[in-house]
């Protein structure tokens, strides 16, 4: 009776146990992720065709992808992929934009009239400002990924070269 | 194994200097000073604009970053142009100095002292320009030892001989002062062992001190380059070993060269900025001149004023820093804090064609940094990033000592600057693309959270909407129907 016990209690014990670590100390799900995410420029410029630079790294990781999406990588992004993905090395594609030397976004602050609309589109949240009031662009965090020209209505930003 | 304390360097560096130090003289103030204007994208900010009149001392740039020191006007004069490279300046003659000096630093505070050496424009005079007050306010806060850099080991450089022999007396007061700043209570002077007049002048300088708190040590080292590089000169004059893979700083050792110092002394007994240094010159015919020079000085007036003929302008023939550890420049570049020798050679020299590395391992005999040259040769050549850090790219000082000693002429220490620089850029760009992830992960997080409680707010609000949408229906039949009410009383 007493053994009976004991291993119930003891396998009630291991399983709690199991159970908490792997729900704690999950491994992350898929580290290929991580790898291809760690070879992209992160600039979260959309020009795949996905939304930021880590659901491209998914659906590469899927096989969805091709390698030539990545404009802001360049050839050496794309080399870099060909490598980790044992795949071969082909040239960008320009059907998602070609290669541009790195830029940051400059708001012309006399135009803005503070639509915000900047704002909800840039992807790394480098752009501040109120509803009325200018905006302005945190040079340090501007990717220079192009995705809060086309929102604005005055045409009031621009690219300069870094 | 090692046994000196010096790594080996090869015969032809431990040939010192063969004179001492000319004594120093002014020329003439130039008809223009130039100025190197802030790099784009940089954040600095110019504070000046073509046709303005500047007075001596006035602030051409403003920046509060400690790594991107002002730069200060250092005669009066109108400003003529400003492009992307240059300021440049016409002199009138007047040296009219500006109204108001710096706010005096009151406390003895290292964080005032800091504040102090960027408002005055300070960077390192000893050669590699590294912003003071970035230096002063990265101190370890336990800092105990301040090592004042008077090695001068270059064989070419006089300049920091001259200064001491001039004004040791003003030096010692610096030292003083900067240790009391910072709460350092042991200094260390080193000297290398070759320049007597210098050694009597500070021993001189020391005996009429007063006793205080701060006790100076002067180390005589010899005279064998590079005795000046920061951790052989550590090594030489105390018995601290800095691990090969710490920094001075980490180590709580404040290293700065004496004509820094003392440069940091005047701003902050006169409270005004840093205009002038003292540069050697070396003439095409080998006479050396040891000149106090206003900053911005361009280099053609030098040479107009040794009475030189033209034909300097060819490419090569002038270099800036030393026999060692120089760059080109030409005749348009100007005086910066970081001219310790301007040399006119006589003809471009040119080197003789590099071969291929025989991996005879001299350079590794002589890095004084005990690094191994020849694997960083390979690694630097196709650019192997891991491999090069690996190696300890990074503590490479750019002595040209395994230049100097390769039986291949293999350029070595400039292969080592380049993939140095590469290899920086590519750690600022990573570092860049990480944070981009990072904000743009939070980014999605917080829309994901303003989603949700969007969400649940809609869902809440979802009877009283209805109760609104029906009453305001009910809104809309009654001014219907009042409408419909008149227009059938005008119809009648």
């Amino acid at each position: 009776m007493t053994g009976l016990l004991v291993i119930t209690l003891l396998s009630l014990f291991t399983g709690a146990v199991l159970g908490y670590a792997s729900t704690w100390f999950a491994k992350d799900n898929n580290p290929l992720v991580d790898q291809i995410n760690q070879l992209l420029p992160q600039t979260q410029c959309a020009q795949c065709g996905y939304p930021g630079c880590r659901p491209y790294a998914q659906a590469l990781a899927t096989g969805e992808a091709e390698i030539d999406q990545c404009p802001p990588g360049g050839e050496d992004g794309v080399a870099a992929l060909a490598a980790l993905l044992d795949r071969p090395v082909i040239p960008l594609n320009p059907e998602y934009g070609v290669a541009k030397e790195a830029a940051i976004a400059v708001i012309q602050e006399a135009d803005c009239i503070g639509c915000t609309l900047c704002i909800d589109a840039c992807p790394v949240d480098a752009i501040v400002g109120a509803p009325k009031l200018m905006h302005t662009v945190i040079a340090a965090h501007c990717t220079g990924c192009e995705l809060c020209l086309p929102p604005c209505p005055v045409d009031c930003i621009d690219l300069v070269a870094r | 194994m090692k046994h000196s304390i010096v790594t080996g360097a090869a015969p032809q560096l431990l040939q010192g200097k063969q004179q001492s130090a000319p004594s120093i003289h002014t020329i003439a103030l130039p008809p223009t000073l130039v100025f190197p204007a802030p790099a784009a994208g940089n954040i600095t900010e110019l504070l000046v604009e073509t046709g303005q009149y500047v007075a001596k001392g006035q602030a051409l740039t403003h920046s509060e970053d400690y790594l991107q020191p002002p730069l200060h006007a250092s005669s009066s004069g109108t400003v003529t142009r400003i492009d992307s490279d240059h300021i440049i300046i016409a002199t009138d003659g007047r040296d009219e100095t500006v109204s108001g000096a710096l706010p005096r630093a009151d406390t003895n505070h290292r964080g005032e002292l800091a504040e102090c050496a960027h408002r005055a424009g300070l960077i390192g005079h000893g050669g590699a320009g590294y912003p003071l007050a970035a230096k002063l306010s990265a101190l370890h806060p336990d800092s105990d030892l301040l090592l004042i850099n008077a090695a001068e080991c270059d064989p070419s450089i006089y300049c920091d001989e001259a200064l001491i022999t001039d004004s040791a007396d003003a030096i010692i007061r610096a030292i003083q002062q900067i240790a009391a700043y910072c709460d350092i209570s042991r200094v260390c002077v080193g000297l290398e062992d070759n320049k007597p007049g210098a050694l009597a002048a500070l021993t001189g300088a020391l005996k009429q001190l007063a006793q205080t708190s701060t006790e100076i040590e002067l180390r005589v080292v010899p005279a064998q380059y590079p005795s000046g590089a920061e951790r052989t000169l550590l090594k030489q004059c105390t018995t601290r070993t800095p691990g090969t893979t710490e920094s001075l700083a980490a180590n709580g050792v404040l290293s700065m060269n004496i004509a820094t110092a003392f440069a940091l002394g005047e701003a902050l007994a006169t409270g005004h900025p840093c205009l002038e240094r003292i540069t050697t010159v070396i003439a095409p015919d080998g006479s050396v001149h040891n000149f106090r020079l206003r900053l911005g000085t361009p280099i053609r007036h030098l040479y107009q004023q040794l009475d030189v003929p033209e034909p300097l302008e060819e490419p090569g023939r002038i270099t800036s820093g030393g026999s060692m550890m120089y760059e080109r420049i030409t005749g348009n570049d100007a005086i910066t804090q970081t001219s310790n020798c301007i040399i006119f050679e006589k003809q471009a020299s040119d080197r003789s064609p590099a071969r291929p590395c025989i991996r005879c391992g001299a350079c590794a005999d002589v890095c004084p940094e005990q690094l191994m040259p020849q694997h960083l040769h390979t690694h630097a050549v196709h650019f192997n990033q891991q491999q090069l850090i690996d190696h300890r790219l990074e503590h490479c000082i750019k002595c040209r000592c395994c230049d100097v000693v390769c039986p291949s002429h293999i350029p070595l220490a400039s292969q080592f600057k380049s993939a140095l620089t590469r290899l920086q850029q590519n750690r600022a760009s990573e570092a860049e693309a990480a944070t981009a992830q990072a904000r743009y992960e939070k980014r999605l997080q917080r829309l994901a959270k303003q989603e949700v409680r969007s969400q649940r707010e809609r869902r809440k609000q979802q009877p009283t909407a209805n109760s609104q949408s029906s009453s305001r229906k009910a809104l809309i039949e009654a001014a219907l129907a009042r409408t419909q009410q008149k227009k059938n009383e005008r119809a009648r």
